[in-house]
């Protein structure tokens, strides 16, 4: 250096001010040398902003920093000179000492405890403390360290009541979603919400917005006292205001005897929730304790959130139920008019033949073949009379209407002669009546429109001049009447719904009928306190049998 | 010349009012009460004109006129029945089968008149 400043002009004048600054060097670090190391330490430990607690070797607090106080709510000269326990509460080890004894080492101890503030709240904090050695190893002291958790405490809770409502959801989507009405799952969802809050958990269903139509309970409310279904709402009740106002009503402390609107269900704690449509209210969603405060806001947004999904799934429901019966209504539009149509074409065989028969009748002919234009004349118009009967009689079953009948006692072989030369043409018909039989208790002319339409479709079901057979036998206090064919049969799949509406069997394309005429023998035959009934097998033929009662012995005989 | 007419259908009450109304010097009518009986008549025995019913238990007479038609049938066939509907009609026409509805008797009057003054000329099967 010194040879650096003789080569240089400016060589001396550098130097000296690096001496200078040597010089000013020096004296800092003297002064520091002269502070205090007590006065070091205040300094370090004011700037941390983790609270630092200094104790002696016995376990007695000797420093404690600005950020230590803070956290505690105590003044410095409060703490000092206490043990430990009594700054930090009973959190900490009983004795420092112990713990120092444990780990000489200087290692740090961390756990998470829970300290009482001077104002009496509890804190939790985590706490580490490392323990201070001179160089011979001699333990001179110890230093805790402590962190505020509060705030980290306080996000974890959120998270997790967060998480619990997800899941309490995400279950009752499953258990509304997993039944086929989600009505059904309401009790289920009572039960998990009542679960998830610890208070009783209730639904109260409503029709028009102000019947009950039905209350759902959770399991641990059992039964009302009084059964309210189909009730009106019970007037001046907060449930009354939370259907009819849509309004949610949160009462975390109720007086004993508040008019919920539920009989029989104590409650000092509660709140209501509607269940709402659009703008239709479904009802409400009730919770409630026998404990004053036990609704608490947690439970209230709970409830809203499912209040919210239940009234989801219920208006899905409804609006699937309006689909369905507008589709109903739709197919019951369709099958009238089926139903006319089909008659109509029914009607033009006889106008058809009655007009041709007309026609011949304009033509000489000898009185044989007037006789039988006449007599076919009849027939048709017959059927024709039966048509526009099943027409009225289906039109009566449509409007709900049973069908009117005159019972009076009835000479079934006379009836059943006269179906026969009707209805049995072409086909041999063997009629066979047991001997004696009784008088039936009958309607003559709507139990001959049923063997009539026994007969015809015996007669369209099976091949020309195939034989029919027409047996009556008293069976208890009813006469049976069984009408068999040796035709196609009917195919198990259409016997069990061969009497219901518009049902035409797989064998009877290409053959005329709406369909209705099993329809109304039946209705008919239960009018008049009878039945009707089918066996048979394809390829073999079926019977079908008409079961009415006696007539009462000693009344008035049919034709007297 | 006579005029062979056969009238098929299921109900013999239909039939005997044909063959009333259907009483006009030089025109013979013959029955069948089945389309089996149809075709087994049209082929052995010279029917001019069939009159046919649809809805019949077997054959429906729609397809004993397909058949017939296979067969180099030429003659006028009248489907006369309450069921027409528009696919029967559109089957009919492509056979060259006249459809009439079974309650108008003066249009199945009318149309035989046609068929036996004039022939095919107003439809035929080719």
């Amino acid at each position: 250096m010194a040879e650096a400043a003789q080569d240089h002009p400016d060589g001396l004048l550098v130097e000296a001010l690096r001496l200078l600054a040597d010089v000013q060097l020096e004296m800092e670090k003297e002064r520091l040398r002269r502070m205090s190391i007590e006065g070091l330490f205040e300094e370090v430990l004011g700037a941390m902003s983790d609270c630092l607690i200094l104790v002696e070797p016995r376990g007695r607090v000797w420093r404690v920093n600005r950020a230590a106080a803070d956290l505690l709510r105590r003044t410095t000269e409060e703490m000092v000179g206490k043990s430990l326990r009594d700054v930090l509460g009973p959190g900490v080890p009983a004795s420092t000492w112990e713990l120092f004894q444990r780990d000489r080492r200087g290692r740090l101890e961390a756990w998470e405890t829970v300290v009482l503030r001077a104002d009496g709240e509890e804190v939790p904090i985590s706490l580490s403390c490392a323990v201070i050695t001179d160089p011979d190893g001699k333990v001179v002291g110890g230093v805790y360290a402590a962190r505020d958790l509060s705030q980290a405490h306080r996000l974890l809770h959120e998270l997790e009541e967060a998480e619990s409502r997800w899941r309490l959801l995400a279950e009752v989507g499953d258990l509304l979603g997993g039944e086929l009405d989600p009505r059904d799952a309401l009790p289920a969802v009572c039960e998990r919400l009542s679960q998830a809050t610890g208070c009783h958990a209730a639904m109260i269903l409503v029709r028009e917005g102000r019947f009950i139509e039905d209350v759902v309970l959770g399991p641990d409310l059992g039964v009302p006292v009084s059964e309210p279904v189909a009730h009106p709402l019970p007037a001046g009740t907060v449930l009354a205001r939370v259907i009819r106002g849509a309004r949610v009503v949160y009462a975390p402390v109720l007086q004993p005897d508040f008019p919920l609107g539920i009989p029989g269900w104590p409650a000092r704690s509660a709140a209501l929730v509607p269940l709402m449509a659009r703008s239709t209210s479904l009802g409400a969603l009730l919770l409630f304790s026998e404990e004053p405060g036990a609704v608490g806001d947690s439970a209230l947004s709970v409830m809203e959130l499912v209040a919210a999904r239940v009234s989801l799934a219920l208006a899905n429901a409804r609006l699937r139920e309006s689909l369905v019966e507008l589709e109903a209504a739709r197919e019951a539009a369709q099958s009238r008019q089926d139903v006319i149509s089909g008659l109509s074409h029914d009607m033009k065989t006889p106008l058809g033949v009655i007009s041709g028969l007309i026609e011949g009748l304009k033509e000489d002919g000898s009185p044989e073949e007037r006789d039988r234009m006449y007599a076919a004349m009849r027939r048709q118009v017959q059927r024709l009379g039966s048509l526009i009967h099943q027409f009225l009689d289906y039109s009566r079953l449509e409007g709900g209407h049973r069908p009117v009948v005159q019972l009076q006692p009835t000479d079934l072989a006379e009836l059943i002669d006269r179906a026969v030369a009707t209805w049995g043409r072409n086909h041999p018909i063997d009629v066979d009546l047991e001997a004696g039989l009784p008088l039936a208790c009958a309607d003559s002319e709507r139990l001959e429109q049923v063997l009539a339409n026994l007969l015809s479709n015996a007669v369209k079901f099976s091949p020309p001049s195939s034989p029919i057979a027409i047996t009556a036998r008293r069976a208890r206090k009813a006469i049976e009447i069984s009408v068999t064919d040796w035709g196609k049969g009917i195919a198990p799949g259409d016997l069990a719904n061969l009497f219901e509406k518009f049902h035409r069997g797989t064998g009877a394309r290409g053959t005329e009928g709406a369909g209705l005429g099993l329809y109304i023998s039946k209705a008919l035959m239960e009018a008049q306190g009878g039945d009707i009934s089918v066996t048979s097998r394809v390829g073999s033929g079926s019977t079908f049998t008409v079961t009415v009662p006696c007539a009462p012995r000693g009344g008035p005989a049919a034709g007297e | 010349m006579t005029v062979t007419i056969l009238v098929v259908d299921d109900e013999e009450d239909v039939r005997l009012a044909l063959r009333m109304m259907l009483r006009r010097p030089g025109w013979a009518i013959a029955e069948a009460a089945s389309g089996e009986e149809a075709l087994d008549l049209c082929r052995r025995v010279g029917v001019d004109v069939l009159i046919l019913d649809h809805k019949m238990p077997g054959l429906a007479g729609i397809d004993v006129a397909r058949i017939l038609r296979g067969e180099g049938f030429h003659r006028p066939i009248i489907l006369y029945s309450a069921y027409l509907t528009p696919e029967i009609e559109a089957t009919a026409e492509e056979l060259g089968v006249w459809a009439v509805a079974k309650e108008d008797v003066e249009e199945l009057m009318d149309t035989l008149q046609d068929v036996t003054e004039n022939g095919q000329r107003k439809k035929t099967a080719e």
